[in-house]
């Protein structure tokens, strides 16, 4: 047994050819280059791919979500302005057809009775009789009052 | 093993054609060894050789070190290759050759052809083993490897590695035996 493993340790003086060694070595190094670990991993690939897709939709969503929210919300605003606008536009304009429908009036009893009584209109005492038709509450002595206090 | 085995594979590994010539010089000589004494044939020997070197070059950055060593890693290459090459070919098993061993010692032609005719013998023997038992006994025995080593080389466990020489050295010497009477 012992005799076969020592005639075995001395298989060890093989030996390749030293021109075979050398030109080997030389070709191994010259010609091979190691190959870069690029390991092409679809699932990997896929799964990213994926990923970034996702993410591109829900910025897109979210973007456009965000525009449509504030565009209606300025839209809202905007409206309900515009609606309180048309509203006091819509009251301003009654109240002047009311004002000039009243004076219309007035002004037509005035200039009827104007040319009715002719000069006699200008009467003091008429006026006076009118006015105390009209039920104007303050006096004419009050009146003069005041107007002795603005002037004196 | 090189003393810094590791830097250089690690250098190997990012490109550096430098470190892996220098572990190509390491273990050179073993591998072409190993695949010689399983071929038979010098040139046949060499070219398997030169495939065991391209492939550990070209898929360094698959080999990781944990607890496996380097020259397991290469042996594991040269294995395959040499079964592989047996599966495709298939020569006639001839390893007359009296070249084989390349010895310097002495000008003797006697004692040089006595060595010569006794290791061939040894190799002719050896080659008859199974391919798990000739690479047991090489790595055990040529290149004295542990038997950690080797077993993560044949991808078996210490003891059944422990079992496969022991089973080999026997029917190695049974044969010489029988070629002596």
């Amino acid at each position: 047994m012992k005799q076969i493993e020592a005639q075995l340790k001395d298989l060890q003086r093989i030996r390749p050819d030293k021109g075979f060694a050398l030109m080997c070595r030389e070709d191994l190094l010259a010609s091979a280059v190691v190959q870069p670990n690029v390991k092409i991993d679809i699932w990997r690939n896929l799964g990213l791919s994926l990923s970034l897709a996702l993410t591109a939709l829900l910025v897109v969503f979210m973007t456009e979500n965000a525009a449509v929210s504030s565009y209606s919300i300025a839209n809202a605003d905007r409206f309900a302005k515009e609606t309180a606008l048309s509203q006091d536009q819509i009251n301003i304009t009654l109240a002047e057809l009311e004002y000039h429908s009243e004076l219309a009036s007035k002004t037509s009893m005035a200039l009827a009775e104007a040319a009715a009584e002719g000069p006699a209109h200008l009467n003091q005492n008429l006026l006076l009789k009118e006015a105390e038709n009209l039920k104007i509450d303050s006096g004419t002595d009050n009146v003069d009052d005041l107007l002795n206090q603005a002037i004196f | 093993m090189l003393e810094d085995e590791r830097n250089l594979i690690i250098r190997a590994k990012g490109g550096e054609a430098e470190a892996f010539g220098l572990l190509y010089d390491e273990y050179l000589p073993k591998i072409y060894r190993f695949v010689l004494l399983k071929t038979g044939h010098r040139e046949e020997a060499e070219d398997l050789t030169h495939q065991v070197f391209l492939q550990a070059w070209r898929s360094i950055r698959a080999y990781n070190d944990r607890g496996y060593p380097f020259s397991s890693w290469l042996y594991r290459i040269a294995r395959n290759l040499t079964v592989d090459y047996y599966r495709r070919f298939r020569p006639a098993v001839s390893l007359a050759d009296a070249e084989l061993l390349s010895r310097d010692d002495g000008d003797d032609p006697i004692a040089k052809f006595d060595l010569a005719e006794e290791s061939t013998r040894l190799t002719r023997n050896l080659q008859k083993l199974k391919d798990i038992e000739q690479t047991v006994v090489i790595m055990r025995f040529v290149d004295e490897f542990s038997i950690k080593e080797t077993a993560a080389a044949v991808d078996k466990s210490e003891g059944a590695v422990k079992l496969i020489q022991h089973r080999a050295i026997q029917k190695l010497k049974e044969m010489m035996a029988e070629e002596k009477q």
